[in-house]
C-alpha cells in the first residue's frame, strides 16, 4: 500500500460513513432523547423519565401487535417455506426433460409476486375478495358456499394477510430453494437412485441435509420481511377491522402520526429495534448467514 | 441436460407448473380485468370473467390526474438510485481494495446489516420529526435523502462483491504504468464493474418505485407525494373507483415488469444481499 493511499482509502468511504452518520446515527440518537421526553398533540412537553419506556412494556395495543405479528409469520412461513421447496424440486426434475427456455419463461412469471409493487398487491386482493362480486365468492359459490365478508371480520382479515402472503412469498423461497439445488452436483442423487432408495427417502436423507443452507437463508429473510409487513396490509385491511391486522409496523405508525405520541413510538420502536438486532445478530453469529470478511 | 432429483412423475411435475403459473397469473390478470370494466359492471353478480363492455376510461382518469404522482415517484427513485450510487460506488471500491481496522469494518457491516434489516417506520419517526424542523418534511429531497439511507447499504454490499470479482492485479498494473489512484478507480475498476453496476442501479430504482411507507409519512400533498401513497390514497378518497384504482395499479406495475426482464439474474441476488454473500 503506498504512502497515498493511506490518506486516500479514506476519501473513498468518507462520503458514506457521512451519509450514514447522518441519516442513520443521527436520527436514532434523536429518538432516543425523544423516547424520554413526555409529548403533547406532537410538541415535547417535559422530561418523562422511564414513563414512556415503562408505558412501551404494558402498552396493550404494541403487545397486541408483536403477539400477532408473531403469530402470522409462525403461521405463515412454514406454509411458505413447504410450498416454496416442493415447487423448486419439481422445477428441477422437470429440467431434466423441458427445453431450459420455457423453463426460463415459466419462472419469469413465478418470480412476478415478490416484484410487483406491495401496494398493487394489497389492492389486487381487496378486488379478489371483495364481498359478492369479488372472484374469491364467486369460486365458493360455484362450490355452493355461502359468500364471505373476508375482510369485514377479525379472522377472515387476518386469513386473507396470509393468503396474500403466501402468493408473495412462496415464489421467493422458490428462487432462492432452486438456486441451492442448481449448486447441487448430479452425483448424490444418481448414488442414491443406483443404491435403490425411494423418492421419499432421497428427499429426506439426501436432498434435504443439502439444501441446508439454502433453507437458512430462507427462513432468515423471511423471518426478518415478515417482521416488517406493512405495505400490502395497508393498501388491503389498513390494519382493520379494528386492530386485527395492525402489525407491529401499521401499530407504530399510528403511536406516532395518528396519536402525535412520539415519546411513547420511540420507546417501541427501541424494543423493536433490539428485538431485530438480535435476530440479525443471531443470524449472524450461526454463520452461513451474514457477511465474513 | 440435468438427471432428476426424483420428486414425483410427469404427471405430478405437469400438473404442479399449471397451479403454479396459474395461482400467479389469475390475480393479476383480475387486477388487468378489473381496470377495464366500468364500476357498474365489477359491482354486479356473479362477476365476469371476461369484460362484457370494454373501456379504457380508467386509465385515461389516471393519467389525468396522476400524471404527478408518477413525476415524484420518477424523481425520487433517479434521485436516490444516483445518490445511492456515487456514494455507495465509492465506498465499495475503498472496502474491496484497501485494509481497514478490523473494527471499523465489522462496525460498517453491522450498521449495513441493521439498515437493511429493520422496519422502515423505526427510522421515519425520529425522520419525520428531524425533517419538520429543518424544511424537509413534504419535499423531494427529503424523500431521495430517506431512500438513500435505504438504498445505500444494499449498493455499498453489492458493488463490494462485484468489485471483489474484479483482480487486483488489473489495478495494480495500470498503478505501475503511471496511473494515479483516481485513474485506476475511473478507468479500470467502473468500466469492468459496469454490468454490475447496472444492475444494482435497477434493483435500487424498482426498490423505491415500490416502497409505500417512506413517501405515506414524509409527504402531505403533491409536492411530493410519490405513486403508492397516491393508490393508498384512492381507498380513502374515492371508495368506489374500483377501476380506477385498477387501473392505477396496473400503471404502477408496468415500469417494474419491463425491467424485471432485463436483470433476471441478478434478482435473487439482489433480494438476498445482505444474507448470502
Amino acid at each position: 500500500m503506498s504512502k497515498e493511499d493511506r490518506l486516500l482509502k479514506w476519501v473513498f468511504v468518507l462520503p458514506a460513513l457521512i451519509v450514514i452518520a447522518g441519516l442513520m446515527a443521527y436520527p436514532i440518537l434523536y429518538a432516543f432523547g425523544t423516547s424520554f421526553t413526555t409529548y403533547l398533540f406532537g410538541k415535547p412537553a417535559s422530561p418523562a423519565g422511564l414513563l414512556n419506556w415503562q408505558y412501551a412494556m404494558e402498552d396493550p395495543l404494541f403487545l397486541h401487535s408483536v403477539g400477532i405479528t408473531l403469530g402470522y409469520a409462525v403461521i405463515a412461513i412454514p406454509i411458505e417455506l413447504a410450498l416454496g421447496v416442493g415447487l423448486a424440486l419439481v422445477f428441477r426434475d422437470l429440467e431434466s426433460y423441458v427445453p431450459p427456455k420455457w423453463l426460463g419463461v415459466a419462472r419469469a412469471v413465478i418470480i412476478l409476486p415478490f416484484v410487483i409493487m406491495p401496494t398493487v398487491t394489497g389492492i389486487i386482493w381487496r378486488l379478489i375478495l371483495m364481498p359478492q362480486a369479488g372472484l374469491a365468492d364467486y369460486l365458493f359459490s360455484l362450490v355452493h358456499l355461502q359468500p364471505v365478508d373476508w375482510l369485514g371480520n377479525g379472522i377472515g382479515a387476518m386469513a386473507s394477510v396470509i393468503l396474500m402472503d403466501i402468493w408473495m412469498w412462496v415464489p421467493f423461497v422458490f428462487v432462492i430453494v432452486f438456486a441451492g439445488l442448481e449448486a447441487l452436483s448430479d452425483e448424490p442423487f444418481e448414488a442414491a437412485k443406483v443404491d435403490g432408495a425411494t423418492q421419499w427417502q432421497t428427499f429426506w436423507h439426501v436432498t434435504l441435509p443439502l439444501l441446508k443452507p439454502a433453507l437458512l437463508v430462507a427462513v432468515s429473510l423471511r423471518t426478518i420481511d415478515a417482521l416488517r409487513i406493512f405495505d400490502q396490509v395497508y393498501a388491503m385491511t389498513q390494519g382493520g377491522p379494528g386492530d386485527a391486522t395492525t402489525f407491529v409496523s401499521i401499530q407504530l405508525s399510528k403511536t406516532a402520526f395518528s396519536n402525535l405520541d412520539f415519546g411513547v413510538a420511540s420507546a417501541e420502536l427501541f424494543l423493536v429495534y433490539v428485538i431485530m438486532l438480535l435476530l440479525v445478530g443471531g443470524y449472524y453469529f450461526v454463520g452461513k448467514v451474514g457477511y465474513r470478511a | 441436460m440435468r438427471s432428476a432429483v426424483g420428486f414425483g412423475g410427469r404427471k405430478w411435475h405437469g400438473f404442479v407448473l399449471a397451479l403454479a403459473l396459474m395461482w400467479t397469473l389469475v390475480p393479476i390478470y383480475w387486477l388487468v380485468t378489473t381496470a377495464l370494466k366500468p364500476n357498474t359492471e365489477i359491482l354486479s353478480f356473479p362477476p365476469t370473467l371476461w369484460p362484457k363492455e370494454w373501456t379504457l376510461a380508467s386509465f385515461s382518469f389516471v393519467l389525468h390526474h396522476y400524471a404527478g404522482y408518477f413525476a415524484n415517484s420518477v424523481t425520487v427513485a433517479f434521485g436516490s438510485t444516483l445518490l445511492s450510487l456515487i456514494v455507495g460506488v465509492m465506498a465499495a471500491y475503498g472496502l474491496s481494495r484497501f485494509r481497514f481496522p478490523r473494527g471499523l469494518v465489522t462496525v460498517i457491516w453491522l450498521v449495513v446489516l441493521s439498515i437493511r434489516m429493520m422496519m422502515p417506520i423505526v427510522f421515519i419517526i425520529p425522520l419525520y420529526q428531524i425533517f419538520q424542523s429543518i424544511g424537509l418534511y413534504n419535499t423531494r429531497t427529503g424523500l431521495i435523502l430517506a431512500y438513500t439511507l435505504v438504498n445505500l447499504p444494499f449498493v455499498i454490499w453489492m458493488m463490494t462483491s462485484f468489485f471483489r470479482e474484479i483482480p487486483k492485479a488489473l489495478d495494480e498494473a495500470a498503478m505501475v504504468d503511471g496511473a494515479s489512484r483516481w485513474r485506476v478507480f475511473f478507468s479500470v475498476a467502473l468500466p469492468l464493474a459496469a454490468p454490475g453496476i447496472a444492475s444494482v442501479a435497477i434493483l435500487a430504482m424498482v426498490m423505491t418505485w415500490n416502497d409505500l411507507v417512506f413517501g405515506l409519512f414524509l409527504s402531505s400533498d403533491m409536492q411530493a407525494m410519490t405513486l403508492p401513497v397516491g393508490i393508498v390514497g384512492f381507498i380513502t378518497q374515492y371508495q368506489t373507483m374500483w377501476s380506477e384504482m385498477a387501473a392505477a395499479g396496473s400503471l404502477a406495475i408496468v415500469p417494474v415488469l419491463v425491467f424485471t426482464l432485463f436483470i433476471q439474474k441478478y434478482i435473487v441476488r439482489g433480494m438476498t444481499a445482505g444474507a448470502v454473500k
